[in-house]
Order: structure tokens, then sequence, then C-alpha cells
């Protein structure tokens, strides 16, 4: 009984030990916040509340997939070439970086959070022309022909 | 005044009611804004199941020399094809010639848009399927590979991506492990537009390929099916094709 103190601070370091990971997260989560994408110079707003979009968007990329493939309803803006139109930023060499680069806005989040993604095994990583400039309001330039052909 | 202890109790009782209704709406509120996705700004209207796009193609007027339409699709959809057996082919010329007479005539063979389409029957995972205006399509989001749809369609409309592909069109995702055919240029139907292989027909070609409603009487295409008799490929296997052709 007279290594009561002794026994109650080993105790205490060993709960602190033993939680350790937990106040690492608090002390972390006060000295970095998590990253946030890349966006193209002098645009402000997203298709969405940003709050919102950082934790939703793959729910609108979802959505916004059904709708396309199966109802043909395509807002040019809330498309993967629409994402693009506005987050995906030039390499000092002019170039576009590649869906495995960290610079790909994607990765920046998506590497911190550890997840993966596929879309861009089919999906193209450019912006799409027809719909530059972020107010996508133009339907593709080749396509306005008139219907009726001779 | 006093009111009775029993008509004052239904008013405190709808005024809790009520209270409780206005908090829940202020919980439901952000999962509302879920259903309004698709109230996005600029949005093309989609598929109606009023019109069916269908094709019209002239074999008197399509010549085996030209290759406008195919060109024209594999650079809209970035598809190439080096001319290996397992190559993509979206759309492709076919020269038929009558072995009596020695008549040869060439049209361009793609899918065949049915309305009774085999590959969608077929298909397992319900990655096939029709849309509401007669567009056949794959979804290659849930389109395993496996194939069933190429070997029952009898057009060989279909072909199956091999190998990794890099550098795809914007407007036309394509991947490995799936299955891809012509889809009408579906983006740019709904963006109020036609086909690149019909736009190349007419512009770098010899007209003879025509895009409209096949069920609107009164659309250049039905004026034209009205006036000189088209045949539907394999007519026998009753799929009622969206694509028709004449002079064959």
């Amino acid at each position: 009984m007279r290594d009561r103190l002794l026994i109650f601070a080993g105790l205490v370091v060993l709960v602190g030990l033993l939680t350790w990971p937990s106040w690492q997260g608090l002390l972390a989560r006060e000295a970095a916040s998590a990253p946030t994408p890349a966006v193209r110079e002098g645009l402000t707003h997203c298709i969405r509340d940003t709050a919102w979009m950082r934790r939703h968007h793959m729910e609108l990329l979802m959505h916004t997939r059904d709708d396309v493939v199966y109802r043909g309803i395509r807002d040019p803006n809330e498309t993967i070439p629409g994402c693009m139109n506005c987050h995906l930023t030039r390499l000092a060499d002019g170039s576009y970086p590649t869906v495995s680069s960290p610079q790909f806005f994607c990765n920046s989040c998506h590497s911190y959070a550890g997840v993966k993604t596929d879309c861009f095994s089919c999906h193209s990583n450019r912006p799409d022309p027809a719909a530059a400039g972020g107010a996508a309001q133009s339907v593709r330039v080749t396509a306005v022909a008139s219907r009726e052909t001779p | 005044m006093t009111e009775p202890e029993g008509s004052r109790q239904p008013d405190a009782g709808r005024r809790r009611f009520l209270t409780g209704a206005a908090m829940s709406t202020l919980l439901l509120a952000p999962g509302v804004s879920l259903i309004t996705y698709a109230a996005g700004r600029g949005a093309t209207a989609g598929a109606s199941s009023r019109v069916r796009w269908g094709l019209l193609i002239d074999a008197n007027k399509c010549t085996d020399s030209c290759n406008a339409c195919v060109t024209a699709c594999s650079t809209t959809n970035g598809w190439k094809n080096l001319g290996r057996p397992t190559d993509p082919q979206w759309i492709r010329k076919v020269s038929l010639t009558d072995p009596e007479s020695g008549i040869t005539r060439s049209v361009p063979m793609l899918c065949q848009h049915c309305a009774e389409p085999p590959c969608v029957d077929v298909c397992p995972t319900g990655a096939s399927f029709k849309r509401a205006d007669g567009i056949v399509l794959v979804d290659r989001h849930i389109c395993i590979g496996c194939r069933y749809c190429m070997l029952a369609c009898p057009y060989k409309a279909r072909s199956f991506v091999h190998e990794d592909v890099t550098d795809q069109e914007p407007n036309s995702p394509r991947g490995k492990g799936t299955v891809e055919s012509c889809n009408l240029c579906a983006p740019r139907i709904d963006a109020g537009g036609i086909p690149a292989c019909v736009e190349a027909c007419a512009r770098d070609g010899y007209g003879a390929m025509m895009f409209g409603d096949l069920n609107d009487p009164n659309s250049a295409l039905r004026r034209q099916l009205a006036k000189y008799p088209a045949a539907q490929l394999r007519a026998d296997l009753q799929l009622d094709p969206g694509v028709r052709y004449q002079g064959l």
C-alpha cells in the first residue's frame, strides 16, 4: 500500500498511452485542416455550396450519372467535363496533370482521405471545349444544325 | 372568465403538433434538397417516349469509296480501328454483291436501335437498355463485360474494349472491360443536334443518311419512307430496327 502513488501514476501513463491515437487526432485537427481541391484562378463559386460539395459531391455525381445515362438529362455544368472546366489547372509547363498525379484536383483530398475512385478509367480528364468557361450555357456548337436533313 | 378544462386541451395539443411539425420540417429540409438535384440550370429536357429516333440510309447514294460516316464517328467518339479483329467498330462500311447480277451496294452498318433489342433481353445486369426515345445503350457503369449482348446481336454491332483506353473524348467515355456500340450520338441528340455520321455524310459524303423521328408522320424521314419502300435488315427476326435501308 506504500506504492499507491506509483501505481496510480503508472495507470495514468498507461491510459494516456492507450488513448494516444485519439489525442494525436485531436491535436492534429487543430494544427492542420483537410486539403482543398485546386480550382482555376478567379473562380469563387462551385455549382453548390462548398461545404455541401465537400460532403455530398459523390451523391451529385451518382445522381447526374443516372440522369444522363438513362434519362438523357444533361446539364453541361454538372458533368465530369463540367468539373474539369473549373477544377483542372495547368501545370507549370502548360500541360494538364495526369489522373495519377498529386496535382490532379481529385487527388488532393482523395489521397488525404484514402479513397480510391475509378471514374477516369473511362471518363476523360480533359475539359470539354464545348462547355468551356464554367458558365456552360451553350450546347455543343457542332450539334446545333437543323434536325431536318434534306 | 374561465374556460372549461376540456375545451383548452385540444388547442394545446394542436399547438404541440404544429411545433413538432415545424421542428421536423427544419430537420427534414436538408434531406429535401436531395430531390432538387434534377432542377439544375441549363439541363437538357431529356429523352421523351413521344419520339423514336431512327435513320434512313439510301444505298443508291452511298458509294464504296466513301468512308465519311465512319471517320466522323471515330473522331467524335474517340475510338480507333486499326484493322485488328478485336478493334472497336461503332459503325463500319459493308459491301453487298448480288451473285446473279453482280451489282454491288455499299452501306454503313451500325447499331440498328431495335424496338425489340435482343442485346437488352440477354443482358444479365441490365446494363443494356433502351432509352425512352428508342436509343439502345450500354450503361458501362454496370456492364460486367460478359459479351452476351455481342453474341445476341444479329448485326455484329457491338464491340468489346480489350485494352486500357486513354485520352477519351470528354463527351464519350470508354473503358476497358465493357461493351460499347453506336449510341446514335445521344449527347448530340440531347443537345438538339443530329448524329455525327449523318452530319458528315451530308457534308463530306453523298447525303445518303437521314436522321429523324419515326413516330412523327410529318418528319422528313417518314415522308421519305412513304415515298419509296425501305428494308429492315433481318426483318424475319421481327426486331423492328430503327435504322432502315432504301435501295438494297
